[in-house]
């Protein structure tokens, strides 16, 4: 149905006398009940587009047409940023760090789509699927804040690059990006610092803690050297000679002045260690306000949950503990790291049943979990079945050594003296299978003489206590 | 006031242009006599073209939304991809000159159409009458014919109200400045 047919028409004769003339030609008499004669009312209905409108449409009909396939291409990429963005702003960095990685992944298929080879002129298409440097400098933020600045780099230089040189000559845009720049900056100057200490060809000719000390105090002296990372290697040479708690406090304390002095963030550098001397002095409360505070600036700090959980377990507040590890199981139930907390509290709370429950859940599902396998390997021990806790702590080690575990999560330490425990219990009760003499046999070679297992651990191995009576009073740190 | 809708028109002068070129469209479509067809002038009909105001009620909801719908959907999609790409995907000036420029242009673009989706306000008013005669109608049918018409009536009202005092543009300007920003 069109409109014309509702207009009536009105035949004019060059003749007719002009009674009603047209708006616009003023030259016939309007149609009846209209402003304009039927000459004009039809020109107005055979208006023509301009060749310039129908580009603009024809146009922006295409463009609309184009961008709608791309978005559709580019919203994944969209709805895993804006994810990652909402979880950094509520500083889980650990999921926007997983989201960045989906992210990265998507885009990378996304441009797999349009193959190009090397050679070949690079499609067009392939243009347009790019992660932006704005973008990659919140990646990299998130990873630096996950873990550390160190760690941030040399997973930039692992996935893309062959050495530092190549990465800084590609990466040029971020890491003068302002988001990127200050982590950059503590990065080089830690490597410096570590390259003098460590790498110089200057060690010191005496192997004493004093020499040590005296040959940082000489390199603190040149130029670039970053105070705070030269400090902290005091305090790890003080506890690799182990020299006593006060010693350790006192440079961790030198540390911590530096750090806050130097407007940087270092606290992924010694925190944990600090929060352990502190523990080790009878400072929880201390120790667990500089956890909390790590907690606080991420909330997906998984070391920072399990060290917590630690503290309160060596310091016999069980209760608080499991109130914890409670909470977190709310949001994070599904985690190694939360169920492996569950195992750890219902075992030193003498729930021997519930805890082999949780462990074999969590091994039917994720097999590789060298911690539950220790946990196992206590249960066991407290049990008095030596052998099967031998051959848990044993399946335990390995998998850590498989999964390139150490030091993420677990504590070397902890697999080694539960191990060096097992073996020597098991040992003492006698009646070993000749697969169990062997591997006990490497154990003593690989432990040798000069192995100092906590005081616990000797009084144990040497019968003084029994490992139940340690292991549920809350006294020793074997958690 | 109509130096501020003049300059609203001219600021987005892309959608305007294109607004005109829907509205052309849908007049020759529905057969309404185009009185004027100058696209851009220094008017208050800047961006529309002059045309009959139908007086049956799907020509007048048609003449008032189609030129509108046509610019949702090709100037939105614009807009986002703009947005999704120097906002998400994190694309600078310094990672490639030639899609930076092009997705600002996109984005210009795109909300300049989305700064004149609603129609002139005769129109508008003219869409709003039949709405509300038909909802006040003894016959049933009308009534319901109005029902359905009411919320895209209402809109487009609003929204040519709106857009004499060139408040989209503010409103778009700000809102990508937020996206911008947050």
């Amino acid at each position: 149905m069109s409109e014309k047919k509702g207009l009536q028409k009105n035949k004019n004769t060059e003749d007719e006398e002009i009674v009603n003339p047209c708006t616009k030609c003023s030259e016939h008499n309007c149609l009846d009940g209209e402003d304009y004669c039927e000459e004009c009312m039809s020109k107005m209905l055979n208006t023509r587009i301009s060749f310039a409108g129908w580009v603009a449409g024809a146009i922006s009909l295409v463009m609309g047409v184009v961008a709608v396939a791309l978005i559709v291409m580019h919203f994944p990429c969209a709805v895993l940023a804006i994810r990652a963005e909402s979880a950094a702003k509520d500083k889980r960095w650990n999921d926007a760090c997983h989201y960045y990685e989906q992210m990265d992944k998507t885009i990378a298929e996304l441009q797999a789509t349009f193959e190009w080879k090397p050679g070949k002129e690079e499609p067009l298409l392939r243009r347009f699927f790019l992660m932006g440097t704005n973008t990659r400098a919140k990646m990299f933020q998130a990873y630096a804040e996950m873990y550390n600045p160190m760690t941030a780099v040399q997973d930039l230089m692992v996935k893309d690059y062959s050495d530092y040189d190549s990465m800084v000559r590609g990466e040029e845009k971020l890491i003068n990006h302002p988001a990127v720049k200050p982590y950059w900056e503590v990065y080089d100057s830690i490597s410096f610092t570590e390259g003098a200490i460590y790498y110089s060809g200057e060690q010191p000719e005496e192997s004493t803690y004093e020499a040590s000390i005296a040959f940082i105090e000489k390199v603190e002296k040149q130029d670039g050297i970053n105070k705070v990372y030269s400090t902290y290697q005091k305090y790890a040479i003080a506890a690799s000679y182990n020299q006593p708690v006060e010693v350790r406090v006192k440079w961790l304390n030198e540390c911590d002045k530096l750090a806050q002095a130097s407007g940087n963030d270092y606290k992924w550098l010694y925190y944990y260690d600090y929060a352990d001397v502190l523990n080790e002095q009878g400072r929880a409360d201390e120790a667990l306000a500089l956890i909390d505070l790590l907690i606080s600036e991420n909330s997906n700090n998984f070391n920072a949950y399990i060290q917590k959980t630690d503290i309160l377990l060596t310091n016999g507040r069980i209760g608080e503990a499991e109130k914890f590890v409670a909470t977190l199981n709310e949001e994070y139930g599904n985690y190694t790291e939360t169920v492996e907390m569950q195992l750890k509290v219902n075992r030193c709370k003498g729930d021997y049943e519930n805890a082999k429950l949780i462990a074999n859940v969590l091994l039917s599902e994720r097999t590789a979990s060298p911690e539950a396998y220790r946990q196992l390997a206590l249960i066991y021990l407290a049990e008095g079945d030596y052998s099967t806790a031998f051959e848990y702590i044993d399946i335990g080690c390995t998998n850590a050594y498989n999964l390139n575990y150490y030091g993420a999560g677990i504590s070397e330490e902890k697999l080694y003296e539960t191990l060096y425990v097992s073996s020597k219990l098991l040992e003492q009760m006698g009646n070993l299978t000749d697969t169990e003499k062997a591997k006990i046999g490497m154990i003593n070679e690989m432990f040798g003489e000069e192995y100092l297992p906590g005081a616990e651990v000797k009084a144990i191995v040497s019968g003084e206590k029994t490992v139940k009576e340690i292991l549920t009073q809350g006294d020793y740190d074997l958690v | 006031m109509r130096i501020l809708y003049v300059i609203g028109k001219y600021i987005t002068f892309p959608g305007a242009y294109i607004r005109a070129f829907w509205e052309h469209m849908t007049c020759l479509l529905l057969g309404l006599p185009v009185e004027n067809t100058g696209y851009l002038r220094a008017d208050e009909m800047c961006g529309h073209i002059e045309h009959f105001l139908p007086k049956k009620a799907w020509a007048a909801y048609l003449s008032a939304t189609a030129p509108g719908f046509m610019g949702l959907i090709t100037g939105l999609p614009l807009v986002v991809l703009g947005v999704l790409n120097l906002r998400f995907m994190g694309i600078s000036f310094a990672d490639s000159k030639v899609l930076f420029v092009l997705y600002i242009v996109l984005i210009y673009i795109g909300a300049s159409i989305m700064c004149c989706l609603h129609p002139q306000f005769e129109v508008a008013q003219n869409l709003w009458d039949i709405t509300l005669e038909k909802l006040h109608s003894k016959d049933k049918k009308s009534v319901v014919g109005g029902v359905f018409m009411f919320l895209p009536a209402l809109v487009t009202y609003v929204g040519a109200v709106l857009e004499r005092f060139s408040v989209p543009v503010l409103i778009w300007a700000a809102g990508l400045a937020v996206a911008f920003i947050i």
